[in-house]
């Protein structure tokens, strides 16, 4: 019984990936075996298509291909295991053949069936001879022999082809994950899937759509494609193409083989073989269980993916899916920040509205200021996290936006390695620095014309545990003393980097110098 | 020469401001240092209400508005409208965003980030004031 027909039987044969291959001294061999077994000066490795055969292996025939009119080893030999024709002149079936009545006049025909483990046959290993012969057992057997390894070393360089398939589409697959990390725009990881899967599948055209489910239609965005073939741009209704909307809805691949064939798009095939599509293949990339892209890969002609193109598209659609869900909550989240942020600000602006409307009466005009700039120094320390998204903050951008209102002739001098700062300690350094700026300005370095300010840092590796030395060191001003009175601004500078202490200070001649210290980690720590 | 002792001996008018912000606490700090300052103020609480004093009165030298305003039209078309129908009117924007918006600010603006410093605002408001 035969469980194939002609186009499925081809199909069989072309997913070996053997026609129009070079020699290989694997069949070469078997072929050489053959033909000295049989004694015969022909001996091939034929693979049977529809139209042609093709010679994987040959001794003495001097050729890699023959039309299939004139073949031995035509349709009906591929109905039986073995076939032995003695003296072909006699054989009603070949005694017409043109090789066999005219040039080169063959007349011994043996074959043994090459068949997949499915049943379906290939191909045949064969000895042909100019004169009339015989083969005994030994040599039948030999030749049934030959035709099974044959059969072997094709499953086995199938299996090897599939297995570095395999092996560069995870590679693929792993690559664009990669990617994918830096991709936050959601079109260019839906581009990036189609194009890799477009490739990977033989496509011809590849590309990605938006779906829009209340008017079912989808916006085709701009395609790849191999050379010679057009563009689909612009928006399709899928009704207008077929019924396998249905699928994608519910989230299934579409692997159409063949839009003539296939009854979702049977009734449609002409308007999708007007837009260049014979087979088409389709993954739904679903947003919280909602269809919203479709990556496509078209053909112009039937196509038939193997189980593995398939599996290797589930595997490309989960990573798809998962790289635009997280983009879409990076999305999400740097809105929800600004969001925050933009309100926080706003609300800082009220507390400074609602301080000085509160103090307008005050006389001490110092002490309302002093609050106005400390909200300000909070809102500025603010600012440079925002621009992080709060998360770590360069030590330099901090002290930078602390000091620029303070420093407007260039006499603070900031140095420093990088160091990102967390966002506590951002805020409390901002703080501090701020008074120490005001109070240098009022009575320190920045209050006379010539005097300076250094603020450096380094990170000290003497113990464990790496520690940051900030050293304010004030130069050509006036002579300074500490504090009489300990006001909130002292005890500011006195809280340090993360709020326990490690403030050394020294009052002297030459001005202001401040030390402070604090264990690495913590200032990092968020 | 004489013009301008002339134009000197009279009492100056102070220039008008146009305050737009929807945030009543603000509205009211804003104006407190645009009169502070010696300028008139005018308020306005959104764009739309802005417009429509626009629209009235031609002695509005300054606008000092918002982006970020939830009614009507926001601040930034607000701030287009007013360069593309009074081009001679000086635009200082303010928002709680950290940087000037992606958008480009009209030509001849300026952009604060809040909580501004009052003393940088009205020297710009000054600043603009002298461009006659």
């Amino acid at each position: 019984m035969r469980q194939y027909d002609e186009a499925s039987r081809s199909r069989t044969l072309h997913a070996f990936n053997i026609l129009d291959t070079p020699r290989e001294p694997a069949f070469d061999e078997l072929a050489q075996i053959a033909s000295d077994v049989c004694g015969t000066p022909i001996a091939v490795v034929n693979l049977v298509d529809t139209k042609r055969q093709f010679f994987k292996a040959e001794v003495g025939l001097g050729v890699r291909e023959t039309p299939l009119e004139t073949s031995f080893c035509g349709q009906a030999i591929l109905s039986e295991d073995f076939m032995l024709v003695p003296d072909a002149a006699l054989d009603p079936r070949f005694s017409c053949n043109p090789l066999v009545t005219g040039e080169p006049g063959l007349r011994f025909y043996a074959g043994a069936l090459l068949k997949t483990p499915d049943g379906v046959p290939i191909g045949t290993v064969c000895v042909l001879d100019y004169k009339p012969r015989d083969l005994n057992e030994h040599q039948i057997r030999t030749l049934r022999l030959l035709a099974s390894q044959a059969m072997t070393q094709l499953q086995l360089r199938r299996a090897l082809a599939d297995q570095i398939r395999t092996a560069n589409r995870q590679r693929l697959i792993a690559e664009l994950s990669d990617r994918f990390r830096e991709i936050t725009d959601i079109g260019e990881i839906a581009q990036g899937a189609a194009v890799l899967m477009g490739e990977a599948l033989g496509a011809r055209r590849a590309g990605f759509g938006v779906v829009d489910l209340a008017s079912e239609t989808v916006e085709m965005q701009p395609n790849w494609c191999a050379e010679g073939v057009a563009p689909v741009e612009g928006t399709y209704r899928f009704r207008d193409y077929g019924s396998f909307l249905d699928d994608l809805k519910v989230g299934e691949l579409v692997a159409i083989q063949d839009v003539e064939l296939d009854e979702r798009t049977r009734n449609f095939s002409e308007a999708l073989k007007g837009i260049g599509i014979r087979a088409l293949f389709n993954v739904p990339v679903l947003e919280q269980g909602k269809l919203n892209l479709v990556l496509f890969a078209h053909y112009p002609e039937p196509f038939f993916w193997s189980d593995e193109d398939i599996a290797f598209a589930r595997q490309l659609a989960d990573r798809t899916h998962a790289a635009v869900a997280k983009a879409k909550a990076e999305l999400q989240q740097e809105v929800l920040n600004q969001e925050l942020s933009h309100r926080l600000k706003n609300t800082l602006a009220m507390v400074q509205a609602i301080a000085m409307q509160t103090l307008r009466s005050v006389t001490e005009r110092d002490a309302v200021e002093a609050l106005n700039n400390r909200i300000h120094a909070l809102a500025q320390a603010h600012n440079v996290l925002l621009q992080r998204s709060w998360s770590a903050a360069p030590m330099k951008e901090i002290v930078e936006a602390v000091v620029a209102p303070f420093n407007t002739e260039a006499r603070c001098h900031v140095s420093g390695p990088t160091v990102r700062l967390g966002a506590r300690a951002a805020l409390s350094l901002s703080l501090l620095l701020h008074e120490l700026a005001t109070n240098a300005v009022k009575y320190g370095s920045l209050s006379s014309p010539e005097g300076s300010v250094e603020v450096s840092w380094t990170i000290i590796q003497d113990s464990d545990e790496p520690e940051l030395v900030l050293g304010w060191i004030e130069k050509d001003g006036p002579e300074v003393s500490p504090p009489k009175r300990t006001g909130f601004g002292s005890r500011l500078i006195k809280l340090g980097l993360i709020g326990t202490g490690g403030v050394e200070l020294h009052y002297s001649k030459a001005g202001l110098r401040a030390e402070m210290r604090a264990p690495l980690s913590q200032i990092q720590k968020s | 020469m004489i013009g301008t002792t002339i134009a000197s001996q009279f009492p100056k008018v102070p220039p008008v401001v146009l305050v737009v912000e929807d945030e009543p606490l603000l509205r009211m700090m804003a104006v407190d240092m645009v009169e502070s300052a010696g300028f008139e103020a005018v308020e306005a609480t959104d764009a739309t209400d802005a417009i429509r004093i626009l629209e009235q009165r031609t002695d509005i030298r300054i606008v000092f508005t918002d982006i970020d305003m939830p009614r009507g039209v926001d601040g930034m078309r607000l701030a287009a409208a007013i360069r593309d129908r009074w081009p001679p009117i000086e635009i200082i924007i303010t928002s709680g965003q950290v940087d000037a918006p992606d958008v480009s600010l009209p030509v001849r603006s300026v952009f604060f980030s809040k909580p501004y410093r009052e003393n940088e605002v009205i020297a710009e408001m000054r600043r603009m004031a002298s461009l006659q």
